[in-house]
C-alpha cells in the first residue's frame, strides 16, 4: 500500500515501538520528556489495539523512578517533578490498569500543594502558572478520584477568569486564546461539572473556524495548520458538541496526508518529519472522527473511552 | 518537531549523519553533567557554564533551569554585595536570550526571566526593549505578549499606553490577531474602571473606525471581523441580566376549576375547543432569564396576592436546569390558598397575584452582572365551581387544578418587561443608528466584495442584532429575518465546510421570526385532533418539517403542551427544558444519536408521551459525531454539600441519567439503531417503571 488515503495502522505501531529504544539525537532532546513521550506513545498503541505490544512491567518500574518523595513525577529518572509529568504518569497507569500500584493521596497532596489563592496551580514548585496545570491538576485528581484535595470552585473561578473575548482562553489572565489552552480549559471545566461557563456558541464558532482550506487546523488565526490540532480544537469541538461545524472528511484527509507511510509516524503537515507526539494527535483526532479499527477517545481525559470506563466503574 | 522536512530514505551514513553523532556525543555527557551537577547542589562557575551550554542548546529543559534558581539563590545568600547581586542578575538575564535565540517559545526560558525580574536586581525599560525585538521578530509570539504584560503590571503601565502599542501593531499589520486580542482586554479593563456610558460610546465609536479600515484592506482576513464582532456585541446589548419571559405572564386571567378530579391521565384524542387546558397539581410561576442566575429568592423576588395576604408562596424558588447553582429558569409554586373558601362554598373568587422581580438587589447572572430590576407583572386567578357543587375531599392531599388561560400566543413585549430608564433609552437610541450606519458599510463592502463571506456573515450578525435592539421590534424583525434566512443560505453555498453552523444560525433565526409573530403561531397550531385533558382539548404546536437543526426561544412557549418537531435535523435540544408544561413532544425522524443529548427532556416532569423514533439513538453514547464527556462532578450537588467526603465518580449511565427522573407513559424508539438493542430496551425499561407504551405495545 502506498498510497495515504487510509491509515497505516501497522506502521505506526512500528514506528511508536521503534521509539522505545532509540537513542539519536531526536530522543536525547526530548529525554526531559520522555513522560510525556511515554503517553502519548503509549495511548496512541492504545487507540489502536496494540498497548501490549511493549514490555509493561519494564515501563511501570521505570515510571515509579520518576516519581519524587514530594509525590510529583519528573519527566524522566533524574529530573525535577512537575504537574505536566505527574498528570502523564497517572494517565499511562491508568491506561495499564494499574493505578492501584500508586499512593494516590500522596500526589493528591503534591497537586494541592501546588494550589493558589485564586484557585490557580504551579507547575512546579518554581512558581509558573498556566491554566494548562488547571487541567493537569484536575485531570490527575478526577483519575485518582481525589478532586476532593483542592479547592475546585476556586480552581474553576480561576479558569473562567481567563476567558476571552471570543470565547477562548488563555494561558493567564488575560492572555490570548490558543486552541491548546482551550482544550485545557474546556476539558477541565466539563470534568469538573461547569462547561455552562463556556459560551458554547461563541467558541465553538472560533474553533470551527480553526479549519483552513487544506482540511487541517490551526491554533489561533492567520496561523498554518498542524495535526496536532486536529486534537486540541476537535477534542474542544466534541466537548461542546459541535464536530458537526467542521468538514470532517477533508480533516480526515489532511491527518491522512501528513502520514510517512513508508516508515510510520504522522508530522505536523505533509512531508515534515515525523515524531510521536504528532502520531498521537493524528491518531487521537482520527478516533474522535470515528476512523474505523480505532478505538474511541475520551475528549477529556485523553485516554481511550474503555480506560475511563474502568477507570469509574 | 514542528515544520522540519521529512528525511527520505534509511541512513546513508553520509556527513549529516556524522554530525548528529557528534552532537550526540557532545551533548549525552553534558546532560548527564548538568543534572549530576544538580543533584550535587553544585554551583561553581564551571557547572554554571556547562549548563548555560546546555540550555543555549535545548533551552527546554525544565530542570537546568531550576538548577539555575537554586543556584542564583546559593550565590546571592553567600555575598553581601548588591552590585554583585546585579551583575548575576545580568548574566541569567544574558543566558535567557541566547536560550531564547534558540527557541523564542521555550516556556521554561520566559519563566525564569519572570523569575530573575521578579528579584528586582534589573530595570524593567531593558525588558521593553527585548520584547520589541522578538516582537519585531514575531509580532504573534503569545510568549512574548505574555511577558509585556507581566511587566507592564509589575510597571504599573498606564492602560492608554498599552492601548497605542496595540494601535501601533494592527497598524503594522491588520492580520494580528493578537493585538486585536490584546485591545479587547484592555478595552474591557477601561470600560469596567470608568463604566461610563458616554465614553463607552466615544471609544466604542473610534474603535469602529479602525475595524473599518482593518476590513476594507483585508476583507479576507478574520483578526479584525472576529473583532467586530465582540464590539457589536459590547454596543448593541448590556451584559446584564434581562427577564425574557414568565409564566403567567403580565395582565393574564387565569380561572381555576377547583372541582375537577384528581388525576394522573393526559389523553391525547378528543374534539375541538378554544380554551386551553393545564393539568397541574398547583399554581407554578416561572421566569425566563437571558443567562443563567443566581439569587432568586424569597427575598429579591416579592409575590403578593390580594386580597389574601397570607405567605403567597409556597416552598422555595427552584432553579429549573441547575448549573452550578445557576439557572437560566426559576420556579415556585404559589400557596394554595382554597380549602377555606371551598368549605364556605363560595363559587368564584378572584385574587390579584402582584410580582415584583428584582425587587431588592441580589439577582446575579453567572458572569457576575446584577439583574437591573425592578419589573413587576400581575395576574388574575379566579377560582370557580361549575358543574356539581359537591367537594371531594382530596384524601391524597393532592389538589389538581385546571387552569384556563385565555390569548396565550400573545408574544411577550419586551419592552413592557425591560426596566426603561432613560440612560437606556439613550443607549438604544445610540445603538439603533450604530447599527444602521454599520449596516450601510457591510453592504458597501458586499457590492466591491460580493462573495467575501466574512462580509456576509456580519452583515447577517447586524441585521439580528438590529432586530434585537429595535424598539419596534415587530416591524423590523419583519425587514430582517426574511434577509438574514437568505444570507445564512448564501454561506452555506459560498463556505460549505461551515454549512452546518450556517444550518444552526439559520434554524435560529426562523424560530425567532415565527415565536415572535402570533399570526405564524397560529396557522402551526391546531387543537382538538390530538388531545385533551378531563374532555378539554389541548392544542399542539406544529414546528415540523422546517429543516430546524438548532432551537431557540423556546421561552416564548412557556405554556406549550404538545409539540411536534418531527422531520428536522435536530442534533442537539437544549432550550426544550422551558417547556415545563410539555405533556406530549414528537421528535421522529431527527438526527438525536447520542442519549445524554436528551437531557434537557429529563426536566420536563410533567411529559407523559415521547416519539423518538427515526433518530440515530444507540445504545452506546460514543458514536455519532457528538462524543459524550465521560464523567461530570456536580458541583450543586446537596450530596456533596452535606457530606464532603462522600464523593461519588460514576461513569455516567446516560440512559439512566436521563430516563429515571421521568414519568414517561408512551415512547416511541423504533427506526434508532439502539432499538434492536436488547440491552438498550431492558434499561430503558428499568429506568421507566411508569411506562405503558413503548413503541405502541403493552409494557409487560
Amino acid at each position: 500500500m502506498d498510497d495515504s488515503s487510509t491509515l497505516h495502522v501497522q506502521k505506526h505501531v512500528e514506528f511508536i515501538k521503534s521509539l522505545d529504544n532509540k537513542k539519536d539525537l531526536e530522543s536525547l532532546l526530548t529525554e526531559h520528556i520522555r513522560m510525556n513521550g511515554a503517553y502519548w506513545g503509549l495511548t496512541a498503541l492504545d487507540l489502536m489495539g496494540s498497548l501490549n505490544d511493549l514490555d509493561q512491567d519494564k515501563i511501570i518500574s521505570w515510571i515509579l523512578q520518576c516519581q519524587h518523595d514530594c509525590g510529583g513525577f519528573g519527566g524522566n529518572i533524574g529530573h525535577d517533578p512537575h504537574i505536566l509529568y505527574t498528570l502523564s504518569a497517572v494517565q499511562i497507569l491508568a491506561l495499564y490498569d494499574k493505578l492501584a500500584v500508586l499512593d494516590s493521596s500522596k500526589i493528591a497532596s503534591y497537586i494541592t500543594g501546588l494550589q493558589q489563592n485564586d484557585g490557580s496551580f504551579y507547575g512546579d514548585e518554581w512558581g509558573e502558572i498556566d491554566t494548562r496545570f488547571s487541567y493537569g491538576a484536575i485531570c490527575c485528581l478526577a483519575l485518582l478520584r481525589r478532586l476532593d484535595a483542592i479547592n475546585l470552585e476556586k480552581a474553576i473561578t480561576y479558569i473562567v477568569s481567563c476567558k476571552n473575548f471570543d470565547g477562548g482562553f488563555g494561558s493567564t489572565p488575560g492572555g490570548e486564546s490558543h486552541a491548546g489552552q482551550i482544550f485545557c480549559c474546556v476539558a477541565a471545566l466539563a470534568i469538573a461539572g461547569s462547561l455552562h461557563y463556556v459560551d458554547k456558541d461563541l467558541l465553538g464558532w472560533w474553533l470551527c473556524e480553526r479549519q483552513v482550506k487544506s482540511g487541517g487546523l490551526n491554533g489561533r488565526p492567520e496561523k498554518l495548520p498542524d495535526v496536532c490540532y486536529s486534537w486540541w480544537v476537535l477534542s474542544s469541538l466534541a466537548i461542546l458538541d459541535r464536530v458537526h461545524w467542521i468538514d470532517r472528511e477533508s480533516l480526515k484527509t489532511f491527518i491522512l496526508d501528513c502520514q510517512d507511510i513508508e516508515n510510520g509516524g504522522i508530522s505536523d503537515r505533509p512531508d515534515d518529519a515525523v515524531d510521536v507526539f504528532h502520531t498521537y494527535f493524528g491518531v487521537a483526532g482520527l478516533s474522535l472522527l470515528e476512523y474505523p479499527g480505532l478505538k474511541h477517545i475520551d475528549p477529556a481525559y485523553a485516554l481511550p473511552v474503555n480506560v475511563v470506563k474502568r477507570v469509574f466503574s | 518537531m514542528h515544520g522540519r522536512p521529512r528525511k527520505r530514505g534509511g541512513g546513508d551514513g553520509g556527513a549529516s549523519e556524522q554530525k548528529e553523532k557528534a552532537k550526540i556525543a557532545f551533548l549525552e555527557p553534558l546532560q548527564a553533567q548538568v543534572l549530576q551537577n544538580h543533584h550535587n547542589c553544585c554551583y561553581t562557575k564551571e557547572a554554571l557554564q556547562k549548563n548555560a551550554r546546555l540550555l543555549e542548546l535545548n533551552p527546554e529543559v525544565n530542570t537546568a533551569w531550576n538548577y539555575r534558581k537554586l543556584a542564583l539563590r546559593h550565590l546571592i545568600a553567600s555575598e553581601q554585595d548588591v552590585e554583585v547581586h546585579k551583575a548575576l542578575a545580568r548574566e541569567e538575564l544574558r543566558v535567557i536570550e541566547m536560550a531564547l535565540a534558540r527557541n523564542y517559545k521555550s516556556y521554561g526560558a520566559w519563566h525564569h526571566r519572570k523569575w530573575v525580574i521578579g528579584l528586582g536586581l534589573s530595570l524593567l525599560e531593558n525588558e521593553f526593549r527585548l520584547l520589541d525585538k522578538f516582537m519585531d521578530a514575531d509580532a504573534r509570539n503569545f510568549h512574548a505578549w505574555d511577558y509585556r504584560r507581566h511587566v507592564a503590571s509589575v510597571q504599573g503601565a498606564a492602560l492608554e499606553k498599552e492601548l497605542e502599542f496595540t494601535r501601533k501593531k494592527i497598524y503594522d499589520n491588520f492580520s494580528n490577531y493578537s493585538a486585536w486580542h490584546k485591545r479587547s482586554t484592555l478595552l474591557s479593563q477601561l470600560f469596567k474602571e470608568n463604566g461610563v456610558d458616554i465614553l463607552k460610546h466615544s471609544t466604542l465609536s473610534s474603535e469602529f473606525e479602525l475595524v473599518h479600515q482593518a476590513f476594507f484592506t483585508e476583507p479576507d482576513d478574520q483578526s479584525a471581523w472576529f473583532y467586530y464582532n465582540w464590539l457589536l456585541d459590547h454596543a448593541a446589548a448590556a451584559p446584564d441580566p434581562k427577564l425574557l419571559s414568565t409564566w403567567p405572564s403580565d395582565a393574564v386571567l387565569i380561572t381555576i376549576d377547583e372541582q375537577s378530579e384528581p388525576s394522573q391521565l393526559l389523553h391525547f384524542r378528543g374534539i375541538s375547543g378554544l380554551e386551553e387546558t393545564i393539568l397541574l397539581e398547583g399554581v407554578p410561576i416561572f421566569l425566563c432569564f437571558s443567562k443563567p442566575v443566581t439569587g432568586v429568592s424569597g427575598l429579591t423576588v416579592s409575590v403578593q396576592s390580594v386580597p389574601d395576604s397570607k405567605q403567597a408562596l409556597h416552598g422555595l424558588w427552584k432553579p429549573v436546569a441547575n448549573k452550578g447553582g445557576a439557572s437560566n429558569i426559576w420556579s415556585a409554586d404559589l400557596n394554595h390558598f382554597t380549602d377555606a373558601k371551598i368549605k364556605k362554598r363560595v363559587y368564584e373568587l378572584s385574587y390579584n397575584v402582584r410580582i415584583e422581580i428584582g425587587s431588592t438587589q441580589g439577582i446575579i447572572s453567572q458572569d457576575g452582572h446584577p439583574f437591573l430590576g425592578p419589573v413587576h407583572l400581575t395576574f388574575v386567578l379566579r377560582s370557580t365551581f361549575v358543574g356539581s357543587y359537591i367537594v371531594k375531599d382530596d384524601i391524597h392531599g393532592e389538589q389538581n387544578l385546571k387552569i384556563v388561560e385565555d390569548d396565550k400566543w400573545e408574544p411577550h413585549p419586551e419592552q413592557a418587561l425591560a426596566a426603561q430608564s432613560l440612560s437606556m433609552l439613550e443607549k438604544v437610541t445610540w445603538s439603533e443608528k450604530l447599527m444602521k450606519e454599520e449596516i450601510g458599510l457591510c453592504r458597501e463592502l458586499l457590492e466591491l466584495e460580493s462573495s467575501s463571506k466574512w462580509a456576509t456573515l456580519t452583515l447577517a450578525r447586524l441585521l439580528e442584532v438590529q432586530q434585537n435592539i429595535s424598539q419596534d421590534k415587530r416591524l423590523t424583525l419583519r425587514n430582517n429575518t426574511a434577509e438574514v434566512l437568505q444570507l445564512y443560505e448564501k454561506l452555506t453555498r459560498i463556505d460549505p465546510s461551515h454549512a452546518e453552523y450556517y444550518q444552526d444560525r439559520h434554524s435560529l433565526n426562523l424560530l425567532d421570526q415565527i415565536t415572535s409573530d402570533s399570526a405564524q403561531l397560529k396557522e402551526r397550531w391546531s387543537i382538538g385532533l390530538h388531545g385533551s385533558v378531563l374532555g378539554r382539548d389541548i392544542g399542539i404546536l406544529w414546528l415540523n418539517g422546517l429543516s430546524l437543526s438548532k432551537l431557540g426561544y423556546m421561552e416564548r412557549l412557556l405554556s406549550l403542551q404538545m409539540l411536534d418537531l418531527s422531520y428536522n435535523h435536530l442534533r442537539a435540544l437544549d432550550g426544550l427544558e422551558a417547556l415545563q408544561f410539555l405533556v406530549h413532544l414528537n421528535l421522529s425522524h431527527n438526527l438525536v444519536s447520542c442519549v445524554h443529548t436528551l437531557r434537557p427532556i429529563s426536566k420536563l416532569q410533567r411529559l407523559r408521551s415521547l416519539d423518538i423514533s427515526h433518530n440515530k439513538l444507540t445504545g452506546n453514547s460514543y458514536t455519532g459525531s457528538g462524543v459524550s464527556v465521560a464523567v461530570c462532578w456536580d458541583l450543586s450537588s446537596k450530596n456533596r454539600m452535606a457530606t464532603p467526603s462522600s464523593h461519588t465518580f460514576e461513569y455516567l449511565n446516560d440512559i439512566e441519567d436521563v430516563f429515571k427522573c421521568m414519568n414517561l407513559e408512551e415512547l416511541a424508539i423504533a427506526g434508532n439503531p439502539g432499538a434492536s438493542d436488547n440491552q438498550f430496551r431492558v434499561s430503558l425499561l428499568e429506568s421507566l417503571p411508569s411506562l405503558k407504551l413503548l413503541d405502541c405495545k403493552s409494557v409487560p
